[in-house]
Formats: C-alpha cells, structure tokens, sequence
C-alpha cells in the first residue's frame, strides 16, 4: 500500500481555504445575527411605540439604532418619533441623538423635521426655523409657524399666507396658521377663522384665549363676551369632573351647551359619559348617536358601551370606523364574550394576514385560541407576542 | 466699618465703566446676616419650591428704609432642629449700617413665612406690617416703632398664602388688603411625584394640586373682612397665585388688581370704583402669553415703560416660558415679549423677583429679574437647565430691553426682590432672598457723572396717608414720565414706597404733578439730592 503524501502546499492551501470558510461563516452569521436582533428591536420598539409605552420605545428603538442594520435609517426615524412623544426627556439628548441621525442621513426629511421640533423644544427656535424651511411638507410648515411664532424673528402675515396656500388641506396647518394670524395680530383673519378651526375642546382652550382679545380689540366686545363665557363654562365643567374624580366620586351629569358645535358637543357629552354609572351613560350615548359623532368619538363611545354590556349599541358606533385597529379589536373581543369563536377567529385571520409582527395581534390570537380550548396555538402566540414586545437579544 | 465700605465701593466703582450700570454686594459689610431656609428635610414637600420674599419699610419713621427678610424654617408638622431657629428678620437701617432689631420690636417667630406687604393701615405715624405663610397669616401693628401682633383682626383662615397688597379698593379712604393664596396642600398627604435619577422623591408641580382662593379683606374699622366672592373675584377661586399688584391700570381713578398665577390664566380685575370687580383677564389680554398660553406666572411689576401713561405690566415665568411685558393701549393689552427683546433672555431661567426702576438716571425704567429652578437636582433630569441660574439686569434703550452684565455674578437660587434706596443716595440698590442661602444686599455703584435727583415721599390725606394708588408725572428728555404708587410688587416683596426723579444738568429741582388717589392734582417743586416730603392739600373731599 502506497501511502499517499499530500503536497505541504495543497495542506496550507486547504487550511488557509478552511480557514477563510470557517472565518466568513463566522462573519456572515454574526452579521446575520446582529441584523436579526436589530431587525426584532426595531419591531418592538415600533410596537411599543404604537401603544404609546415611550420609554419601552425609547430604550428598544436605541438598541435597534446601536446595532446600525440595514433598516437603520427607519430606527433612526422610529427612535426620534419615541424622543419627540410621551413624558419629558433630555432635551440636550434627544438634540444630540437627532443631530447624529441627521448626519447619517442627511437627505431624510423625517429626520430634519425631528431635529427641528428638539432645537425648537431647547429654544433655539431661530434655528429650528431655518432648518424647517428647508422641508416641503405640511408638518414643517406647521411646525415652522410654530417655532416662528415663540422664535425672536417672529412670523410674517405673508409667510403664513404662502404656507396655508401651499397647504390648503392641511387642518392642523390651518390651526397653527389661526394661531399665527392672532399671535401676530392680524386680527381680521384670527376673527374670520378662529372659529371654523375650532373642533376639539383642546382647540377651544388653544384658540379662544386669543380670539377673545381678538373680539374686544375688534370692537364686537359682546361677542368677546359671549366666547368668554363659553370658554369659561367649558373650564368649569373640566375642574368639576377633575373635582369629582380627585374626590372618587361619579361626575355630575353634563349637558352641552346646544349653542356648540356638534363636534364640541360630541366631545362634552363623552368626557362626561366616561365618569358616569351606567345607565347614564346609555342614556348619554343614546344623546350621541342623535349628533353625528360617531367619526371621530365612534371607538371611544363603543369601548365604553360595551364594558357596560350594551354591545348593540357598541357595534352600532363602529360602523363609521370599521378598518380600525381600535375597531377590530373591539369587535373580536365582543365576539367573544359573545361566544361566536367562529367570527372572532374569521375576523382576526383576515386582519392578521399581513401583520403578523404586530404584538396586540398575536396577544388577540392567544385569547381567541384559548377561548376555544386550542392552548398550544395559544402558547405559540403569547411566545410571540411577547418576543415582539421584548426581544431576549443580548447585543450591547 | 466706614472703611471697609468705602473698599467695597471703591473696587465696584474701578471694575465699572462710567455710565453703565453696576451693583455690588454689601450684605455683610452693612451687618446683614440672614440665612433662608425652606424646611427641606429630605421628605420633599410642595411649599419648599416657593421660597420667599423682601420687605422694604421705615418701621421707625426716621427716614431711612429699614428691611425685613422673611424666612420659612421647618415645616409645621417637623420637629424643630438645629436650623430651627432660622426665623424672619428686622434689620433696622442706621444710615450706615444695618442691626437686627426683630427681638427688640417684638417681631416673633411667625411661622412658615412666605411674603410680606407693608402700609400705615391707622395712619398714626408708623408702618404696619403683614406677613403672609403657610397657615394663619400675621398682622403687625406698629405703635411707635413696637410691632404688635393684631393677627386676630384678619378673618381670613389658615392658607398656602405668598404675595399680599394694602390699597383702597372700596374708595373709603382707609386700606384694604389682598392675599393671594397657592395651592390646597396637606404636608400629610403629600401626593406621589415620581423619583430622581438619584432615588430621591421629585418635586411635584403645580397643576398636581387644587388652586387656593385669594382673599379680598375690606376693611372694616381696622378688622378685614373677606369679601372676595361678594366683590366678583370669584372666577380666581381655583388659581395658584403668587405675585399681586394693586395699581391703576385704565386710569379710571381706582385700585384694580392684577394676579399673576401658575399654570393658568393671570387675572386682572378691573374695579368699578366703589370696589367691586369684573373679571377682564381674558377679555383684556393681559391673562395669556403673545401665544394664547397660560404661563407659570411668578413676580409681577407695573411701570410707564414705553411713554404712555397707562402702567406696563412686566410677569416672570418658569423655564420654557418666556417673560411677558404687557403694552398697556388703554383698551387691552398686548403681550410685546418679543418686541421689548424678552423672549430669548428668559427662555431657559425660572424667573420670581422683578422690579422697574431707573437704574442709570435716564428716567427711562430699567429692569432686574431674579431666577433660580424649583429643583435641585435639575441638571440630572435635564443638563441643558441648572438650579443656580444668573440674576439678570435689563436695561431700557429706545422701547427695548437689552440684557447686560450689572455685576451680578455667580449662579444663584433666588426668589424674594425688592428695590430701594437704602443709603438715600439717589440710587437704587436690591435686597434679594436666595433659596438656603445667604440674602444679599446689592449696592448701586453706578456711575453716572453728576448725579442730580429729587427725592420723593408722598403724604396723603388719612387714613390713606401712604398715598397707595397715587402717580406722579414729569418731563425729562422731551418725555413725559409717570411713575406709580402701587401696592405688593415683585414676587412676595415690597419695594421703596418713595419716588425718585432724575433732574437735568445745570437745574436745581425737578418739577412733578402728582395725581393723588382721590383724582385732585397738585404740583410741587423738589428740591435736588435729597428726600422731601409732599403732603396732599386738602381740598375738603
């Protein structure tokens, strides 16, 4: 038997090819690696941006954004949307963090936008200005009047003119600009348009302490007079039901002034509905549907219905908003509580088909599951809901 | 003691350049020692945010302006300590010192201390006093230069009071008081406010507690009565004041009031001359900021700022606010923050203390605010604030108010301001009151050539004698000038009652009309360089 010797230089060459293999391997899986966990960071941290828990946003969006994937740009922008919402945080930080994101993507308009709304929280509003004009979109240019407005330049009549045109749909643009027209004292177009953009009580507390000095100035002092007391009557009403709830008690029963709009009205009477015992509450939603509230208040009256067992009554507000999330996951757990596992399980399939990486589904689906004594599929949905809400990667 | 004032001044006067403004700081030189103390223990309670405030008075009727610094101590349910005994002081003016004289007048421990306000309120010669706190506010009487506690003739009841104004406000002559009232808070039931990045309990803010009444106390032979309600402030009933000012502001010839309020509108009640008021906040203008916000009202000053003569109103506010100057145009106000150059000046401070005076003799009126943060950890919460934060001085230049260094060095906590002219010189010098810290005693070392001024001190007819609600008027640069005798000022303080008027070179006496609080008008000559006293010619009213 012939031993047959390899040839030293085909070994190296072999070791040297193992080794190059072993190594690129190596590579290509903690890439890999470090794209998935910043791939499962960027979800949860979108998720919980969506139900509001910033600080999970925060801390998860950070993560997604230190591990640089090839969605960085996205984590980038997801974790400035977490800084600029919910509590109070380092303005210096979220500065230094949005000023980073803007060199790593300079053509980003997202980002500029963020970046401008944390100079303009810091209080460098001529800077954020500046930057602000350099962005073709209605936020900026909603949030350049906004900044102008508390800035030491201030804003021109003509700016806002020019921007209201170039946006003319915009409605939280045409807020700011009311804003703006008060602000500097335009007070012809403060009084002409204060009052159309006025749709929320939180509009009503925002403009009419500029469209009653408005009035007085103008001359129409009994108007001014009349908003005064509207909007006094609306601050009463709010410290009351603040009063009611500090004391643990039901609020008092409100009645909307029918001098409101339907929308005013709409909100009153549901902010007073949600302190309320039961049957004055259906009694109060019963008030509702004979105003047309149902577009914007609709998901907010069925909840509260339906945690009273008036589930008719519930769906009846959906119907204005049926492809809401709010909506949908409302209608599944009613099913439920009604016992139709079918329509649930039907309803739930469709609206998960594409969004499969969103956790309030797969939690949905663990109850759905369970409620039909599937507990497997419910533990395989919890597991997932809870690796999209929390992923167990350990990248520093 | 001569000598190491004329030190002090000696090195302000060589830093300072000829004609701009400068202060030095003579608390110790002058023999004032005073440290605050706001009851911080560790358990972190709402009322240890406020701080308080200055008095400026002639308790003793001699001319000279003697100075109460109010003091807080231990809350009232804690133990007393070893920093117990911080109590309010009486400093009692010498002409060139100062001496403690609290014991010696009678003036006790009055608890937790907030504000203070001072009138001749039986106008027997001497100057009563009024010290607001957290529980049952003091009243002093003064019976030759002996402050006698009279505490039982205010009906008012145990309140988070701070800042307080005597003024007629009914036209009877005699004077009535307004305090202003913060927040219900219960030192048993301190609500949770969340935690420090150092584990320490935070501070919590104002809109976690209910707004306190203010109380209107008519007076009725020499008892207060509280009539808010009936007298149509009743729409403040859940403000959180601080800083209050009595003051003519439509010149309708009567004490309208004006509250500065945290969080929420500030109120202007606008008198109907028999002492009843509407409620004109929103209506005037004068409730919001340029935006149509509410602010963290603090410290409130009135003055002619811009030449007209209806007041200015100038209000202090928290960090991410911005100051207001309120344009007075008669009908309504307008928040000119950005004309007058506030807005960017006082973006980062929390503002208290603010007075308007004539700093460099120009008769135009200039400004000096005071700052420091509510919390003392700020910078771990938010590096881009700091809880020792620079007093500022503004100077007034053709309708603008131009920040510049006055001398005020260092970081400081500061709450209490008021101004006077405590060496009657013709110059006005500041007493602050830090947050803990040392009250300070700021000398006006200006210099401005030849100084020429009168001196003014207004004697009305009784029992209004201190003239509150009084204005004078003169020319100086083709302008007419009007200064204003109002009453509470600044935040928690009382400033100089006495006015002073530049005088033009060459020109031996200043020529003032004075509008007294009944609308008589006279016109007096006064004499430079010296104080002189006006008494209102009775015309039989």
């Amino acid at each position: 038997m012939v031993e047959e010797k390899s040839d030293p230089a085909q070994r190296a060459w072999v070791g040297w090819l193992a080794a190059v293999v072993v190594m690129t391997t190596a590579v290509f899986i903690s890439v890999e690696h470090r794209a998935r966990a910043a791939e499962q960071f960027l979800i949860a941290g979108s998720n919980a941006l969506t139900e509001e828990r910033y600080f999970d946003a925060r801390r998860l969006l950070a993560r997604a954004v230190r591990l640089n994937s090839r969605n960085g740009e996205q984590a980038q922008v997801l974790y400035l949307t977490a800084h600029s919402n919910g509590p109070a945080q380092h303005m210096s930080q979220t500065i230094s963090a949005a000023e980073t994101a803007s060199a790593a993507f300079p053509n980003n308009d997202e980002i500029k936008l963020l970046l401008a709304k944390a100079y303009s929280v810091a209080g460098d509003h001529n800077l954020a200005m500046d930057l602000l004009q350099k962005i073709d979109s209605p936020d900026a240019a909603a949030e350049e009047l906004l900044a102008g407005l508390k800035s030491s330049k201030g804003v021109a009549k003509d700016r806002i003119d020019e921007l209201v045109e170039r946006w003319p749909a915009s409605p939280e643009l045409r807020r700011v600009a009311v804003r703006g027209y008060c602000t500097i004292r335009a007070w012809a177009e403060c009084v002409a348009q204060t009052k159309d953009a006025v749709e929320t009580i939180q509009d009503l507390q925002d403009l009419y302490p500029l469209l009653i000095p408005a009035l007085a100035i103008s001359g129409k002092r009994a108007e001014a007079e009349r908003a005064n007391e509207a909007l006094r009557a609306i601050e009463i009403w709010l410290h009351e039901i603040d009063q009611d709830v500090r004391a643990g008690q039901l609020a008092r029963l409100k009645t909307a002034d029918p001098a409101l709009s339907d929308k005013l009205r709409c909100e009153i009477l549901l902010r007073s509905a949600v302190h309320m015992q039961s049957s004055a509450v259906l009694e109060q939603a019963n008030e509702l549907r004979q105003l047309p509230c149902t577009n914007r208040w609709g998901v907010d009256l069925s909840h509260l219905t339906a945690s009273l067992g008036a589930y008719r009554l519930a769906r009846s507000f959906l119907v204005a908003t049926p492809d809401e999330p709010k909506s949908i996951a409302l209608r599944i757990k009613m099913d439920l509580n009604e016992g139709n596992h079918d329509r649930a399980r039907e309803l739930l399939e469709s609206t998960m088909r594409n969004q499969t990486e969103i956790a309030q589904w797969q939690w949905l689906a663990a109850e759905v599951a369970r409620s039909a004594g599937r507990q497997v599929e419910a533990y395989y949905h919890n597991r997932k809901a809870e690796r999209l809400t929390n992923p167990r990667w350990n990248w520093k | 003691m001569i000598a190491e004032q004329a030190t002090v001044l000696f090195l302000a006067t060589i830093a300072s350049a000829p004609g701009s403004v400068s202060f030095a700081e003579v608390a110790s030189t002058y023999g004032i020692e005073f440290t605050h103390d706001n009851g911080a223990r560790g358990e972190v309670h709402f009322t240890e945010t406020v701080g308080s405030g200055v008095v400026w008075f002639d308790y003793d009727a001699d001319g000279h302006l003697d100075l109460l610094l109010i003091n807080s101590g231990t809350h009232p349910h804690q133990v007393a300590d070893s920093k117990a005994n911080a109590q309010s002081k009486l400093f009692r003016n010498n002409g060139d010192s100062f001496r403690d004289v609290t014991e010696e007048v009678g003036l006790e421990n009055v608890g937790y201390g907030l504000g203070g306000c001072a009138a001749d309120i039986d106008a027997n010669g001497y100057t009563d006093l009024v010290i607001t706190t957290f529980g049952e506010n003091r009243l002093y009487m003064n019976v030759n230069g002996r402050l006698q506690d009279a505490s039982d003739r205010l009906q008012d009841g145990p309140k988070f009071s701070t800042g307080c104004a005597f003024g007629d406000v009914d036209g009877d002559r005699d004077l009535d008081l307004y305090i202003v009232s913060y927040v219900d808070y219960d030192y048993q039931n301190r609500p949770f406010c969340g935690e420090l990045p150092s584990g320490e309990p935070n501070q919590c803010v104002p809109t976690q507690f209910v707004g306190s009444r203010d109380n209107l106390l008519i007076n009725n032979d020499g008892y207060f009565v509280e009539e808010s309600a009936a007298r149509g402030l009743d729409a403040g009933r859940n403000d959180r004041g601080f800083g209050v000012l009595m003051i003519d502001l439509d010149g309708d010839v009567d004490l309208d009031i004006y509250v500065a309020n945290d969080g929420s509108a500030n109120r202007l009640y606008r008198n109907d001359g028999r002492g009843f008021f509407s409620d004109d906040s929103l209506l005037s203008g004068a409730a919001y900021d340029q935006s149509g916000q509410p602010q963290a009202g603090m410290g409130v000053a009135a003055g002619d700022l811009w030449g007209s003569p209806l007041p200015e109103l100038v209000v202090t506010n928290f960090a991410m606010e911005h100051n207001n100057v309120y344009t007075n145009h008669g009908a309504y106000f307008a928040d000119d923050a950005r004309q007058a150059g506030l807005l960017t000046p006082s973006f980062r401070e929390v503002s208290w203390g603010v007075v308007l005076f004539d700093a460099d003799n120009d008769a135009d009126l200039d400004m000096v605010v005071v700052n420091g943060h509510v919390v003392p950890d700020v910078e771990l919460i938010e590096p881009l604030m700091q809880y020792g934060q620079p007093n500022q001085f503004f100077s007034n230049h053709a309708s603008k108010f131009s920040k510049q260094d006055a001398g005020f060095s260092g970081q400081h906590v500061s709450r209490g301001l008021a101004a006077a002219d405590f060496d009657n010189n013709g110059t006005i010098d500041l007493a602050i009151i830090n947050q803990n810290g040392p009250a300070e005693l700021w000398q006006n070392t200006t210099q401005h050539g030849e100084i020429r001024w009168a001196g003014l001190t207004l004697e009305g007819l009784p029992p209004n004698t201190d003239a509150i609600g009084a204005k004078i008027q003169f020319n100086y640069s083709e302008r007419l000038h009007t200064r204003f005798r109002t009453a509470g000022d600044s935040f928690l303080s009382q400033s100089d009652p006495r006015f002073l008027v530049p005088v033009a070179p060459h020109s031996d006496k200043a020529q003032v009309t004075i509008n007294w609080p009944d609308g008589s008008k006279s016109t007096a000559e006064i004499p430079v360089s010296r104080y002189t006293v006006v008494a209102q010619p009775d015309s039989g009213k």
